[in-house]
């Protein structure tokens, strides 16, 4: 489990106009925190310093007690392969690579992930198989249905698996809920939630739907603790 | 552990990879081939005479030389005396000596007058003396021994019975019909000119032109067969000596002695020089060609650059996912030179299967209708060193799309929409 802790993170893409400027933001281990803020809010900003593939201008991106920001870049993508489980808005898998292939891939950059994926079940394999049943999977598993014969809401459901692979500390959503349906957004974001706490990752969804709010411990609405300001820049 | 991801990667995009991993085969293919038939054609060259120590004619330009005593291309301005061939022939250090006299023709093919051990000391390749497939070397005047070519063309065994031409066009006017000769050997093959030639004695020779005079026959002069057997038929003159030296130590001395003959103007030449020179002045052709066929690999590996740098456009969300499971950008970058690498090493694969299987059937071909004798159609150690290149050169091709895709991945971060 990670705590999240963003101090005076300042970033701006052309000098002098700042995006994001948050002064502090601070989300706990195991919290499930809700991101809410509409296009061009800085949203895909905020993720990208989060994930350590943006530097600040200044202050602190601090994961689990690290410094980010502070970290080279080959620490920062190690630190990502290591701690972060990340789910796309779409198209979250490699088309050519089967199901458990694709649930299999997060552990090959990370040693971390791997051990724990190995600890708990034995091996990745065994691991990525009982992920996906969990997340209720198990058929086209065994069927070996393809990437493109899955509906999105099964492909994001296998995200969701690969993203919780060796039990990362914190769990990354863009948006995963933007191609679904009311109906499927809802068993998605509940089955998310569950999994998330199974494996005790700290989750951070980002969304501009405030229809997830009430499922979630906390929601932070970006633009309160955005100083910048609304900027057109995504 | 990138590599399986790379693979089914390429895999998945195999259609259009395929196109490129032909026109890449095609290219090292054309490549294979030209370099194989420039070898062949150096090598055929070389082998053209060995054993030979000197050749001697009238002087001239020393590749002119060979041009006409060897490979039977063009004539010699002069013809040298007899009586200076025995003086060459009876020199202390000489181990042997063959007359050469052209100027006559059958069906195209040149006639040689030489004597009967010509065929004992002529070698060609890696000292490797005539043999024959059929009969034997010609012991009587109107006997005659033919090349490999010439049999195979002209359907020519033992027994047969040919008629030569005066002059060395491929259609005379002037038959030397009223003396014909039979067949009585049929060289085996070796890739040389001798396969195109038509061995009779020299006094043969002399003997085809009693009762000719200025190159046409005398008008009303029948000279009957054993008139002229009863003749002396000892030459005048020849076209060029072969000579076999007891010591290669003779040589330069023997060399120097006849360039500076007084009786009259000859030259000897060492046949490795003129070769030498001969290859010196084909070598432009040669590099040329090998330039056209290396620019033809080129123009393959950029058409891969362009299929590369296209696809990356629809790899952008391929990328970003690879990104935010902590592939580093080098992961990235080497995910498209493994591709391109990959796609080197299929076409150049399939292109040297192409070449050999090409050169299998075509061998034959090239020997019947450019007289090209090609060993093997087998890979030299050469040819490897210049395929590692090509592989080398098409792995990197793929530097540059890696870089592209490299900055395309640091500008969309984690949020590529497409």
């Amino acid at each position: 489990m990670a705590r999240v802790l963003l101090d005076k993170v300042k970033y701006s893409w052309v000098k002098g106009v700042p995006l994001l400027d948050i002064a502090t933001c601070d989300i706990h281990s195991g919290e499930r925190v809700f991101i809410q803020g509409p296009s061009g809010s800085g949203k895909s900003t905020l993720l990208n310093l989060l994930t350590g593939l943006l530097l600040p201008d200044s202050g602190v991106v601090s994961i689990a007690g690290s410094d980010i920001s502070s970290l080279s870049a080959v620490k920062r993508d190690c630190f990502r392969a290591d701690h972060i489980g990340f789910i796309f808005q779409q198209f979250n898998l490699l088309p050519y690579l089967s199901l458990i292939d694709n649930v299999m891939l997060a552990c090959r950059f990370s040693a971390v992930r791997t051990q724990r994926a190995v600890a708990h079940y034995g091996s990745v394999k065994e691991s990525a198989e009982q992920l996906l049943i969990e997340l209720g999977l198990e058929k086209q598993l065994r069927q070996r249905v393809t990437v493109a014969e899955l509906s999105v809401g099964q492909q994001q459901r296998v995200a969701v698996a690969r993203a919780l692979i060796g039990s990362p500390d914190l769990l990354i959503a863009d948006e995963p809920t933007s191609a679904l349906d009311a109906a499927s957004r809802d068993v998605f974001t509940q089955l998310l939630l569950a999994e998330a706490s199974r494996h005790k990752s700290t989750l951070l969804l980002v969304s501009h739907d405030e229809a997830l709010s009430r499922y979630f411990d906390r929601t932070v609405l970006l633009q309160q603790i955005n100083c910048a300001g609304v900027a057109d820049v995504a | 552990m990138l590599l399986s991801v790379a693979l089914s990667s390429s895999w998945s995009r195999r259609h259009t990879l395929f196109f490129i991993v032909l026109t890449i085969a095609l290219s090292v293919m054309l490549l294979v081939g030209v370099e194989k038939i420039r070898k062949e054609v150096r090598d055929s060259f070389n082998r053209s005479v060995s054993g030979t120590d000197l050749i001697v004619g009238a002087r001239g330009g020393e590749l002119q030389l060979i041009l006409y005593s060897i490979f039977h291309i063009g004539q010699a301005s002069n013809n040298m005396n007899w009586t200076s061939f025995e003086l060459i022939k009876n020199n202390k250090h000489v181990a042997w000596a063959e007359p050469i006299s052209l100027g006559d023709s059958h069906k195209g093919f040149r006639v040689v007058g030489t004597s009967a051990s010509f065929f004992e000391h002529y070698q060609t390749g890696q000292q490797q003396v005539l043999l024959f497939q059929q009969g034997k070397a010609f012991n009587d005047l109107f006997d005659t021994v033919v090349g490999a070519d010439v049999a195979r063309q002209l359907k020519y065994q033992v027994g047969s019975r040919i008629t030569l031409s005066h002059g060395v066009g491929k259609t005379s006017f002037s038959e030397h019909d009223d003396r014909p000769f039979s067949v009585v050997g049929v060289l085996q093959p070796t890739g040389t000119p001798v396969d195109q030639s038509v061995f009779v004695s020299s006094q043969a020779i002399e003997a085809i032109h009693v009762g000719w005079q200025a190159g046409s026959r005398i008008r009303g002069q029948q000279v009957s067969e054993d008139e002229i057997r009863k003749k002396s038929l000892e030459p005048k003159e020849l076209t060029a000596v072969l000579v076999g030296m007891k010591s290669k130590l003779g040589t330069f001395h023997l060399q120097r002695q006849i360039n500076n003959f007084k009786a009259e103007p000859l030259q000897a030449v060492l046949p490795g020089v003129a070769l030498q020179q001969l290859w010196q002045l084909i070598r432009v052709a040669e590099n040329a060609l090998l330039l056209v066929s290396a620019c033809v690999v080129l123009a393959g590996f950029i058409g891969m650059l362009a299929v590369l740098l296209t696809s990356l456009g629809a790899r952008r969300k391929e990328m970003a996912i690879l990104r935010s499971i902590g592939a580093r950008p080098w992961h990235i970058v080497s995910l498209l030179v493994f591709e391109s690498t990959l796609v080197s090493i299929a076409g150049t694969l399939i292109g040297v299967l192409l070449s050999v299987v090409l050169l299998m059937f075509a061998r034959p071909l090239l020997e019947i209708h450019f007289g090209l004798f090609v060993q093997s159609a087998g890979l030299s150690l050469d040819d490897f060193s210049m395929l590692l290149c090509v592989v080398l050169a098409g792995a990197l091709t793929g530097l540059w799309p890696g870089y592209r895709a490299y900055q395309m991945t640091a500008a969309d971060g984690l949020t590529a929409r497409y």
